[in-house]
C-alpha cells in the first residue's frame, strides 16, 4: 500500500529530520538519498525547480515539497496510524499556528546566533530565549505539545534540539539554564525511536557549523571587499527598508543586488567573474 | 459585545484580512468585521486575541480566536464543509498548500520591493515581481483557477494581493497584464465572483493609501 517512497535530504538539516521523523512514526519504508548541497543531483532540481531545496519527498515518482507540507501528507496519507495532527478543527488550527511560529523565528534566530557577534548576536540570544520561552507557555504541563500524545508542533520543533549545542558553544550560554522545561520535553522525545533516530548527532552538527564558517568567512570577507570597492567607485546606492536592508550595485552591466534578509547573508556581487562565483557559494548554504 | 458568531478583527486594505473575508463569503456565512485602527490604537481585543504577533486578521469563532490568514482560511474548509475550497486527494492539497506557502513567501515582500523604493524603482525588484507571477502562471497552467475547474484555496490565498497591483504598477511604471497576460486573465475572472468583488478594495483607494505608507515611512 505504500508504494516507493524517496526522500531527498542533507543529513545536519532540521527540517529533513521532521520528515524522517514523521516517516519513521508511521513506520514507512523509505529510500534516503543523501544530497550535495554544493552540486544538486539533477533529481533534486527536477523534483524541486521552484526552491532547489531539501528536503523532497517523493511518494511513487510525484515530489512533495517543503517540510511541514510533507509531514501533513504523511499523516493524511497513512491516517491509519499514530496520527500527528488532531482531529479536532480548532486544535488542528492551534497547531499549525505553533508550527508556523517555529518556521517564522527558529530557524533564523539560531543562524544568527552561530553566524554574528557582538550586538547583533546578542540580540538574536535573546530574541530566540523569548521565542523558546513562549513555546514552553504553549507547552504548559503537557508531556508534548500534542497534549497527551507526541504531535505535529512536537515533530516540528524537536529537530533544532540536536543544534542547541552549536548555539550554546557559539553563543556562549545555556538555553537549559533559560529553558528548563523545554529541555525536558526534548530528551523526553529523544526516548522514542522515531526520534532519536532521525536526530543528527549534535557534536557532528556543531563540527559541521565549525568547516562551514571557516569556508563561509572566507567567502564573506571576498564579497565584502567586493561591495567595499564599488562602494568607493561609487557604483551603488543603499536603500534601507523596514527589517531589510538593500543594497543595489549598479554597474555597466546592468543593476545587481544584494539582499541581507534577517540573519541570512546573500551577497550577490558581480563586478569581477571571480567574485561573482565566489558570492554564489555563501548563497548556497541556506538550508 | 456579544463573543458568539463569526468576528474577523480587519483592516479594510489588508490582504490577508480579504483572504478570510472571501472564505466566508463563499462559505455564505454571516460575520461580522470590525475594523482596526492599525496607527492610532490596536484594540484590546486583537492585543489579548493575537498576543505573538498583534497582527490582523484573527478570526473569532464563538469568542475563540484563530491568528494568520491561511491557517484561518483552512480552518473555515475544515469547520464548514461545503462548498469545499481544497482538493479532495491528499496529493492535490500537498500541491495547494505548497502555492500558498510560495505566495505566502514571496509576493507581499516583492510587491513592498517596488513601493517602498526611494527614487527609481530598480530594475531588479521589477523582474523579480514579474519571474514571481510567471511562476504562478506556470502553476496556473491551463486551469480556470488555481484550484482546478472551481475556485479555491490558492486563488482565495492569492487575489487579495492583487489588489496592490494597481499600485505597484503605478509606482514601478509596468503592467502585469502585458507581462503575464494569463495571470490577468485569472485576475478578471476572480474578481467576476461576488464573494471577491464584494471585499476587493477599489485599486485607486490602495494606491492613496501606499502614497501614504509611503509619507510614513519617510520614503517620500
Amino acid at each position: 500500500m505504500e508504494g516507493e517512497v524517496v526522500l531527498l535530504d542533507f543529513w545536519p538539516s532540521m527540517f529533513g529530520m521532521r520528515t524522517r521523523i514523521a516517516l519513521a512514526e508511521k513506520q514507512i519504508k523509505y529510500e534516503y538519498r543523501e544530497e550535495d548541497l554544493r552540486n544538486k543531483s539533477a533529481l533534486l532540481l527536477q523534483m524541486n525547480p521552484v526552491h532547489k531545496k531539501i528536503p523532497v519527498l517523493i511518494h511513487n515518482g510525484k515530489p512533495i515539497c517543503e517540510s511541514l507540507i510533507q509531514v501533513q501528507y504523511i499523516d493524511e496519507v497513512w491516517n491509519d496510524r499514530a496520527p500527528l495532527l488532531p482531529p479536532n478543527p480548532y486544535q488542528r488550527a492551534t497547531a499549525r499556528f505553533w508550527a508556523d511560529f517555529v518556521d517564522k523565528k527558529i530557524y533564523d534566530l539560531g543562524a544568527k546566533v552561530w553566524r554574528t557577534k557582538g550586538e547583533e548576536q546578542e540580540a538574536a540570544k535573546k530574541e530566540l530565549i523569548e521565542c523558546l520561552k513562549l513555546l514552553e507557555g504553549q507547552l504548559g504541563d503537557n508531556p508534548y505539545f500534542g497534549g497527551k500524545d507526541f504531535g505535529f508542533v512536537d515533530v516540528a520543533l524537536v529537530p533544532f534540539y540536536c543544534w542547541f549545542y552549536t548555539y550554546e558553544k557559539f553563543g556562549s550560554f545555556s538555553i537549559e539554564a533559560e529553558c528548563p522545561k523545554l529541555i525536558a520535553w526534548a530528551k523526553r522525545c529523544m526516548q522514542k525511536e522515531s526520534v532519536a533516530k532521525s536526530l543528527a548527532d549534535q557534536e557532528k552538527i556543531y563540527d559541521f557549523v565549525l568547516h562551514l564558517k571557516k569556508a563561509l568567512g572566507i567567502e564573506d570577507e571576498v564579497a565584502k571587499e567586493t561591495v567595499r570597492a564599488a562602494e568607493t567607485a561609487g557604483f551603488f546606492r543603499v536603500v534601507n527598508f523596514m527589517d531589510s536592508a538593500i543594497l543595489y550595485i549598479k554597474v555597466k552591466w546592468g543593476i545587481l543586488s544584494s539582499s541581507m534578509v534577517r540573519s541570512s547573508c546573500k551577497v550577490i556581487a558581480l563586478l569581477e567573474g571571480h567574485a561573482h562565483q565566489r558570492a554564489q557559494e555563501v548563497s548556497k548554504f541556506r538550508l | 459585545m456579544s463573543m458568539a458568531g463569526l468576528v474577523i478583527l480587519d483592516c479594510w486594505v489588508s490582504p490577508f484580512c480579504m483572504r478570510v473575508k472571501i472564505a466566508l463569503n463563499e462559505k455564505g456565512l454571516q460575520y461580522e468585521a470590525r475594523p482596526e485602527d492599525l496607527f492610532g490604537g490596536k484594540s484590546d481585543l486583537l492585543l489579548n486575541s493575537n498576543p505573538i504577533y498583534k497582527k490582523v486578521p484573527v478570526f473569532l469563532h464563538d469568542g475563540k480566536p484563530l491568528c494568520e490568514s491561511s491557517i484561518i482560511v483552512a480552518y473555515i474548509d475544515e469547520t464548514w464543509s461545503s462548498p469545499p475550497l481544497h482538493p479532495p486527494c491528499s496529493y492535490g492539497r500537498a500541491q495547494a498548500r505548497f502555492w500558498a506557502d510560495y505566495i505566502d513567501k514571496k509576493v507581499f515582500d516583492a510587491c513592498g520591493n517596488i513601493w517602498r523604493s526611494k527614487g527609481e524603482v530598480p530594475v531588479e525588484a521589477k523582474t523579480e515581481f514579474i519571474e514571481i507571477l510567471k511562476q504562478l502562471e506556470g502553476a496556473l497552467g491551463d486551469k480556470e483557477y488555481f484550484n482546478g475547474a472551481t475556485f479555491g484555496f490558492v486563488d482565495i490565498v492569492a487575489i487579495p494581493l492583487t489588489s496592490w497591483f494597481f499600485a505597484v504598477e503605478k509606482i514601478g511604471g509596468f503592467s502585469v497584464a502585458a507581462e503575464c497576460p494569463k495571470f490577468s486573465s485569472w485576475m478578471k475572472r476572480c474578481l467576476q465572483r461576488e464573494s471577491v468583488a464584494k471585499v476587493m478594495p477599489d485599486p485607486e483607494k490602495v494606491y492613496e493609501s501606499v502614497l501614504m505608507f509611503r509619507k510614513m515611512q519617510g520614503i517620500d
